[in-house]
């Protein structure tokens, strides 16, 4: 088995025995209802007490064959809104950039916790989408309208 | 401190053990530090430790002793040896009464094993010295087993106490502290491990009243210390002893497994649960096999040790307790999981998975009442997880095995995990008192959603006959009218169903088994309970979600008109609740999945519709939904004339809401108004989504409906797209409050039909969109004006899509893209160069003609003008997002791909004939030098293009480049040596690779800087 199925495999008892509260994560299933450890589907609850709290994101990953040694690609859904998610969906994190903090041993946990500090905390440093950006810096109540509708949107269902 | 007097320092400690006042904690503990580092600290430990009549000054004596010992450089032996001396002087001084100086003595032991890990090379075997001086041995204590047990022996359960708690501090310093690897070493051959092994010889033997917690804890103390010992150094512990002496269990072991006696205290038997646990989790090299058997007959054996404990455990109520052992159980069973998973068809496996499942089942309400079904639930999901990821494994299995023997094995193994999800079933079940559920609630839902997981995972295991079985459970629970039942069962049908149902190939063998759970009555029976039933709803809600493939498939369509009935009451009933947020997602699927089926329900959605439109209270995202939904499904009757009445309608209906709440200016309304009018502008946005031909034209019309749709919107008789700019400008130029909000969401509306290749009521013509654009974006510019200048961006970028999506049609051409700028750039050129915001979206834009459409652009007089100089004071920007930009339209330029002949020409042209080749070249290399670090990346590939692209010339406009700046003197000089082998560098790369690492390395020599390896992990 490739170092990167073992990790992966590593990564799914990691994740069963120990994962954050309201979080989920899980590899999508092959057509013959198999297991496609490369690609996962997983979703980040907003933080209680913040405009993001309420709601469950959904995000893909996406293993490439030579994790760990480079990180996975997370997205979120496509023209998702926050200053760090590019229109397509990818998300910019220094810990998901090979050239920046990504290290081999960090666990899909530290990945979704990073992705949830993210979302109420963004780094206005490296603006990803303008839009959001934009708002982020110049506009609070423009930007605090739309993540509360963003957070509807996405809304957990019990 | 050069002084101090002894009585106020004794009235320090005691004020510093009696206060709650921080500050003062803060000043004593600063003044008390000073004292014990300073030359007289010795002295003061001294007298400390002897002032009997405080305990609280022995200690901080004790302490001091640490402080001195960690503030010394480096000691002589024989400064070790008079400070162990001493240490241990006052350990045997104060072991004569030892319960209340414990916690002195304990610091004093630590002060000892401290000077073994730092003199280790002097001071290596700290337990043979403690057992020399407490026994008062003259001669060297032996190496001999049986001689130190025979010495032991001798001491009283005070002394033996000491020693078991010195073994324990000793291994406990080691991983506290950073030591060489060499010490682990010293450990074994010190005889530290080896008296250790000596103690609980002699225990074994016969335990004193109160070592038994003691040598627990110490053994716990060493597992941890072997796993660190065992990773850092080449020492081993095999069985918990020093590696070669291979006996059956070590006398460690022993003594542990002697206290799985269900007549000991409860506390103690914990403890060796714990212990136990520890060892497994984090050592299980320290059990051989035999060892490891033996355990798990003591657990699961009939009769033996752990059947009976649990009987005790239960019938007492001791439910930590029971925790406790239930994860011994389960480390013990994790660590043989395959074994277990090839044994299920025997009689051991089956008795020991059958205390786990009486266990599972433990009754009372998960979180409220019990922890032990989720913890089994983890082991449970392994277990299955086994049989689904080792397939191999069981293939070579039965390869030896009759088809019988096979069946066997499967229908054992299937009937214990139909067993296990029964249970788990069962536990799901939402607590019927509020009071409990609302105390609980979202733990409780975590531990749903936990055991969801786990239905899924058994469902990969047991395939159709498993979801057969959960379907069979639902329909006859509709038959009973049990909704509690029902709510649990559907609740988990949901999960499963949520996660296949995207394969086609998987949802399509579960189309007759919802159609079965339909027949049943499941929406009757819903729609008549009480909406109290919150869960029953939200699950149903949910389920109708997941089965979406279902009412595609024609055995499903017939369910539609009662699905809708159900969701919209819902809907109606909850208008601001979660239930209908949830409600409205699900409609909005199923329209969209299931649109072409929905035709006939257009007229009842229609009144529904208008409703919501009207409802200011009403949930603004609903009504979002709501519209397209209903543009969706209206989209699919592919009668123009019918869609466009549907359109005009909506449209109709929301003009008058906004005519209605609409005052003067919306600046004026109340927030909560302000909300609803913008959702009635958003629920266009979504009428332009649903309004997009949902595949491939050929595909949707016929070539008849082609034609009448096309000559249909040409004319657009209802004028549908007049109504659609009416409602866009009442809103556009009232509005200062959240203008970029409001702008956004016009963009949007006329972005919707860009790309479209057929006409339709989106579909606005060019010239109109543009207008839009102009007068919105000098209303933005206007001094005093509603509009703001945050709107532009979303204005620049409407025209950047009209760029990326009709860059082929004639319609968009160089006259009118000239008149355009001339508009809304050259007329508002300083204005626009005075926000970083608004030269990042300009450029942007530029950076995007050119590389679609460059001809719409190059030959206007203004690029020269007006719109390079503008690109060139981009490259000044500090910036990123500018600089990204600029990167990007300076490279489009150099390699203007979509540039026919007269492009390429023209262009060429402005860079050679003209100053703007040299004046960029300047511009880029001033930027560059100036850039940060992170910013190089932008530079790169300009470079290389401009090298590749004016070979003849990069070298001329690089070298007067660095004339001017070498005339300037701005910032840091560069010599001229320097600067002329970069260029010959650079020339030499030919605009390869290999030219970045010469344009870092210049970077770097012009910053005074060096390369520093990032990527050092």
């Amino acid at each position: 088995m490739s170092l990167c199925k073992t990790r992966l495999q590593e990564e799914r008892k990691l994740w069963r025995k120990d994962h954050p509260f309201g979080f989920f994560a899980k590899p999508i299933k092959a057509e013959d209802g198999s297991l496609d450890l490369t690609t996962w589907t997983a979703g980040i609850p907003g933080k209680q007490n913040t405009l993001w709290e309420g709601a469950t994101y959904p995000i893909t990953i996406t293993f490439p064959e030579e994790y760990p040694s480079k990180p996975p690609k997370v997205k979120f859904p496509a023209e998702f809104y926050h200053p760090n998610v590019y229109p397509s969906g990818t998300i910019c994190l220094s810990i998901l950039n090979e050239e920046q903090d990504w290290r081999p041993a960090i666990t899909l946990k530290q990945i979704v916790l990073g992705i949830q500090e993210l979302l109420t905390s963004p780094n206005p440093d490296s603006p990803a989408q303008e839009p959001a950006w934009r708002a982020f810096l110049k506009e609070k109540d423009v930007y605090e309208k739309k993540i509360k509708e963003q957070a509807k949107r996405y809304i957990s269902t019990t | 401190m050069s002084s101090w007097d002894i009585e106020a320092v004794v009235q320090s400690i005691e004020t510093l053990y009696s206060t709650n006042d921080p500050e003062k904690v803060k000043s004593i503990q600063h003044s008390l530090q000073d004292l014990q580092k300073s030359s007289d600290g010795l002295k003061l430990a001294e007298i400390l430790i002897n002032t009997e009549s405080s305990s609280n000054c022995q200690f901080f004596g004790a302490l001091t002793y640490t402080v001195v010992l960690n503030s010394s450089d480096q000691l002589t032996n024989e400064d070790v040896d008079q400070f162990v001396e001493v240490q241990g002087d006052h350990i045997l001084r104060l072991a004569h009464n030892l319960s209340p100086n414990l916690f002195i003595i304990r610091k004093l032991l630590s002060n000892v094993s401290l000077a073994f890990i730092k003199y280790s090379n002097h001071f290596d075997s700290p337990m043979k010295w403690l057992l020399r001086i407490i026994t008062g041995a003259v001669d060297e204590v032996a190496g001999d087993s049986a001689e130190q047990v025979e010495l032991l022996n001798t001491l009283s359960r005070e002394y033996l106490s000491i020693l078991i708690y010195f073994s324990s501090i000793i291994v406990e310093d080691i991983c506290k502290l950073e030591c060489p690897n060499r010490i682990h070493e010293l450990v074994v051959s010190g005889q530290t491990f080896g008296i250790t092994e000596s103690i609980f010889r002699l225990l074994g033997g016969n335990i004193p009243n109160g070592l038994e917690v003691i040598g627990l804890d110490c053994i716990n103390s060493w597992v941890t210390y072997t796993s660190l010992a065992e990773d850092t150094s080449i020492v081993r512990y095999p069985n918990f002893e020093v590696e070669g002496t291979n006996t059956t269990h070590s006398v460690i072991l022993s003594f542990l497994f002697k206290h799985f006696n269900v007549n000991l205290d409860s506390d103690i038997i914990n403890k060796a649960i714990l212990v136990a646990t520890e060892i497994i989790e984090i050592n299980p090299r320290l059990l051989n096999h035999e060892s490891r058997d033996y355990l798990k007959l003591r657990m699961f054996g009939q009769d033996e040790f752990g059947s009976m404990y649990i009987r005790n455990l239960i019938d007492e109520g001791f439910q930590e307790e029971l925790l406790t052992l239930v994860s011994l159980f389960i480390a013990i069973l994790r660590n043989d999981i395959l074994h277990l998973a090839k044994t299920v068809d025997t009689d051991e496996t089956r008795h020991i998975l059958s205390m786990l499942v009486e266990l599972t089942n433990v009754p009372g309400i998960p979180v409220e009442d019990e922890q032990i079904s989720d913890l089994t639930l983890e082991f449970w999901e392994e277990l299955a997880n086994v049989f689904i990821d080792d397939e191999e494994t069981f293939d070579v299995l039965f390869s030896n095995r009759s088809k019988e023997e096979k069946q066997s094995f499967i229908s054992t193994r299937n009937s214990i995990f139909e067993e296990i999800c029964y249970i788990y079933w069962n536990k799901i079940h939402i607590p019927s008192d509020p009071g409990i559920f609302n105390s609980i609630r979202s733990e409780f839902l975590h531990y749903r959603s936990n055991v969801s997981d786990f239905f899924i995972v058994i469902y990969s295991l047991l395939k159709e006959p498993f979801y057969e079985k959960l379907t069979d459970n639902i329909c006859t629970e509709i038959a009973n009218r049990n909704l509690i039942d029902l709510e649990s069962s559907l609740f988990l049908l949901y999960k499963v169903t949520d996660d296949i149902s995207y394969l086609e190939s998987q949802s399509s063998v579960l189309l007759k088994y919802i159609q079965r759970i339909f027949n049943s009555g499941l929406l009757s029976l819903i729609s008549n309970s009480s909406y109290n039933n919150y869960h029953l709803y939200s699950t149903a809600i949910n389920f109708l979600s997941s089965v979406q493939f279902f009412f595609k498939h024609e055995t499903g369509t017939g369910s539609l008109s009662e699905v809708f009935d159900l969701l919209f009451r819902v809907l109606l009933h909850d208008s601001k609740g979660s239930l209908s947020l949830h409600c409205s997602k699900t409609i909005l699927k199923i329209c969209q999945e299931c649109r072409e089926k929905l035709v006939d329900f257009l007229p009842n959605l229609e009144q529904l519709l208008v409703e919501m439109l009207r409802n200011k209270d009403l949930d603004n995202m609903i009504r979002q939904r709501m519209v397209n939904s209903y543009t969706s499904i209206g989209r699919c009757v592919r009668y123009e004339k019918q869609f466009g009445e549907i359109v005009k309608n909506e449209l109709v209906e929301i003009n008058d809401r906004v005519k209605y709440t609409l005052p003067i200016s919306l600046s004026s309304v109340e927030d909560d108004m302000f909300d609803y009018l913008l959702s009635l502008l958003s629920c266009i946005v979504e009428m332009g989504k649903a309004s997009q031909i949902p595949n491939e034209v050929d595909e949707f019309f016929t070539p008849e409906q082609q034609q009448f749709t096309t000559s249909y919107w040409r004319e657009d008789p209802l004028q549908v797209q007049s109504l659609i700019f009416s409602i866009i400008k009442q809103f556009s130029f009232s509005s200062e409050k959240f203008d970029s909000l409001v702008t956004e969401k016009c963009c949007l509306i006329l972005k919707s039909g860009l790309g479209e290749s057929i006409p339709g009521p989106f579909v606005f013509p060019l010239p109109t969109i543009l207008e839009y654009v102009v007068m919105k974006v000098e209303n933005c510019i206007e001094p005093n004006s509603p509009s703001s200048p945050s709107s532009i961006p979303f204005l620049y970028s409407l025209i950047e899509s009209i760029v990326l999506t009709s860059s082929s049609s004639q319609e968009l051409s160089s006259e009118l893209m000239t008149s355009l700028l001339l508009s809304i750039f050259d007329s508002h050129f300083q204005f626009l160069q005075s926000d970083p915001d608004l030269i990042q979206c300009c450029i942007s834009l530029f950076a995007t003609i050119l590389e679609k459409k460059p001809s719409l652009i190059v030959h206007n007089p203004n690029f020269s003008n007006s719109i390079i100089p503008f690109a060139l004071d981009g490259l000044l920007a500090k910036e990123l997002f500018v600089l990204k930009v600029t990167s990007k339209f300076w490279l489009t330029l150099l390699t203007l791909k979509k540039g026919n002949m007269q492009d390429q020409t023209t262009v060429k042209n402005l860079m050679v004939e003209s100053p703007v080749g040299q004046v960029f070249v300047y511009s880029l290399i001033k930027s560059f030098i100036n850039s940060t670090r992170s910013n190089l990346d932008c530079y790169y590939q300009v470079f290389r293009n401009l090298i590749s692209k004016y070979p003849t010339q990069f070298k001329t406009w690089t070298t007067t480049s660095f004339e001017k700046l070498q005339l300037e003197k701005e910032g840091r000089t560069i010599e001229k040596a320097t600067s002329d082998k970069f260029i010959s560098k650079l020339v030499v790369s030919r605009g390869m690779r290999s030219a970045n690492d010469v344009l870092k390395s210049f970077w770097l020599e012009s910053n005074g800087l060096i390369e520093f390896n990032s990527r050092s992990y």
